[in-house]
């Protein structure tokens, strides 16, 4: 346990900040607390901590916000939106200083679902460039620290949208997790990150890294906001023709009527639970499947053996769908142009070299090399189909199984610079998360404990489309422990 | 094993310039990430089917009538090199001397 933390029974003792929203949408109905007084205090708070913590490219105060009125659950609630989406009106950048000043004209599909839930927008989050990054130092403005310990890195890509959260300064915040973008900065970070099935969230004004792997993901401090901002934001779009058609479920209602762990079977796969792994991270994943075991679950030694490819089939596919979205920035149309060009060739070579990062131009170059003749067959086209044996090892396991359980992580939180020198070190942090966007299915990062003085993130992946399970399962956790009741003192 | 010849030539094609330094730092780096890529070969993968994506699998219509779109007289402001009216570009087409 970290030696200077918040630690509370009950979520009525909870200060303001790190209430979940379904406590202050409780206090706001039955007149304990004023729209205007949250409000101010947010803001306040924002203004106080966030300058240590970086979490905000761009913080709203949300004093004197009009919003949709309606009683609906995220009414006058304030949220945070990681800055790779659109809101239209307000800079959105993804981090990038090609897009420094860039202004969109329309609002993501989740963001118009916001607003029309009546919730207020308190700022635009900070992120690795474009989402390429495991630990937010890749943003080109500004590095984000762990509100847990400040020379940690809070995980990434969304790291500023896991702040946002983690140190009380918004209720809900919106990432993308395209490798485990959401999940890991959950796991740094003490807090919840869901990353729903493919499709199941519209990419709709999501700046686009990935497009056959992205997907918009909430973090909220409990299973229960989770079901609240899933059911919110999901459905079908007609402008994303990926998005899913299949009816989203009453997610908050179904945590409500409570799940039977006894006819539980969760699965731990032998791949998992490798060395490699932090001894306090593994002990903290154990903890947490005891609490399941006691209450009558059934633990199925499961085997996904295809799990070591997981990082070379990502990262070739992953790239050489980032190569391609990238090419649309060329100077042209919107974003950064370079002023010093003699031709047409040399406006687009300047402008995107200055324009993008290192990593940026890294991931560019091996997408590119990826796909390139010659190289196509070995590279690109294998690693689809080694996609297909990492898709297939779950849908065997999801025969027998009904939940699978892995750390989220490896390790807890690391030091700012750790891995920066090398990027095949950084991409193996990684290593647990990625599988899970290659196979489309969905998983949740939940708190279950400490290494040291830094949060361990139990990972929980289910089929595709039981989200309603994977929700469930996290809830009975959360009603038998008390990590999501544990904070930063910040 | 990628060569500093194919990484020039890659960023060409993918429109970068790079500077001396980088082409010197991302040929090392490729190189050893590339090296870690080839276990993906020691899979049989002869009689598989690629994913592009597991939930994706047929191609979403509509029909061909034209929508409400953004405003032109807006978009073109996101330019940095607009008139007003156009995107304003470097010429493509040499003029004879």
């Amino acid at each position: 346990m970290p030696e200077n933390y918040l630690k509370y029974a009950n979520v009525k003792d909870v200060p303001l900040h790190y209430k979940p929203a379904h406590e202050i949408r409780r206090m706001i109905d039955f007149g304990e607390l004023s729209v205007a007084e949250l409000h101010s205090y947010i803001a306040d708070r924002i203004q106080k901590i966030d300058p240590a913590l970086n979490a905000f490219l761009r913080a709203i105060s949300p004093c004197g916000s009009s919003c949709n009125d309606k009683k609906s659950f995220w009414s006058h609630i304030p949220i945070a939106l990681k800055d790779n989406i659109l809101t239209e009106g307000t800079v959105t950048t993804a981090g990038s200083k090609i897009l420094e000043n860039y202004m969109p004209l329309y609002d993501a599909t989740v963001v118009k679902k916001l607003k029309d839930a009546g919730a207020v927008i308190c700022g635009k989050t900070n992120l690795d460039e474009f989402a390429m990054g495991s630990s937010t130092e890749n943003s080109a403005f500004m590095k984000t620290k762990n509100p847990w310990n400040t020379d940690y890195v809070p995980g990434g890509s969304s790291g500023g949208s896991a702040v946002a959260v983690a140190a009380g300064m918004s209720y809900m915040a919106l990432g993308s997790d395209t490798g485990g973008s959401v999940r890991q900065p959950a796991s740094f970070c003490g807090i919840c990150g869901l990353k729903p099935t493919y499709g199941r969230i519209s990419r709709y004004g999501l700046i686009a890294f990935a497009s056959s792997l992205d997907q918009i993901s909430p973090f909220t401090r409990d299973a229960l906001d989770m079901a609240y901002a899933l059911e919110t934001i999901s459905g079908h779009d007609v402008k994303d023709s990926t998005s899913n058609s299949r009816l989203v479920e009453n997610y908050s209602e179904i945590l409500k009527s409570g799940f039977d762990i006894s006819k539980l079977r969760i699965g731990i796969p032998d791949e998992y639970f490798c060395s490699g792994i932090d001894p306090e991270v593994l002990s903290c994943i154990e903890n947490a499947i005891d609490v399941f075991k006691k209450a009558g679950a059934d633990i199925v030694k499961i085997s996904l053996p295809h799990t070591k490819y997981a990082i070379p089939v990502y990262y070739l596919i992953a790239t050489a769908e980032a190569s391609s979205n990238l090419s649309r920035f060329d100077g042209i149309r919107y974003g950064y142009r370079n002023p010093d060009h003699k031709n047409l060739k040399e406006l687009y070579q300047k402008t995107r070299d200055e324009g993008f990062g290192a990593e940026v131009k890294r991931r560019i170059i091996l997408g590119t090399y990826a796909l390139s003749s010659g190289y196509y067959d070995a590279y690109y086209k294998n690693a689809q189909k080694a996609r297909t044996k990492i898709r297939e090892d779950f849908e065997t396991a999801f025969k027998k199984v009904d939940v699978i359980f892995t750390p989220t992580a490896p390790t807890s939180a690391f030091k700012f610079g750790e891995k920066t020198k090398d990027p095949l070190t950084m991409y193996m942090s990684d290593i647990f998360t990625i599988s899970v966007n290659l196979a489309s299915i969905p998983a949740i990062s939940i708190p279950c404990g400490f290494a040291g003085a830094m949060p361990v993130g139990l990972q929980i992946l289910g089929n595709y489309f039981e989200e309603a399970k994977i929700l469930s399962v996290s809830n009975e956790f959360q009603k038998r422990t008390d990590f999501h009741l544990t904070f930063p003192n910040v | 094993m990628i060569s500093k010849e194919e990484v020039i030539k890659i960023s060409k094609l993918a429109m970068l310039e790079l500077k001396p330094s980088e082409i010197e730092d991302y040929t090392g780096q490729l190189a050893s990430i590339l090296s870690f890529f080839e276990q993906i070969q020691e899979l049989d993968l002869k009689n598989v089917e690629p994913t592009n994506n597991a939930l994706v699998n047929s191609n979403v219509l509509r029909e061909d009538v034209s929508e409400k779109s953004l405003p032109q007289s807006k978009l073109i402001f996101q330019s940095v090199g607009n008139d007003g009216k156009n995107f304003v570009v470097p010429s493509i087409i040499e003029t004879g001397e």
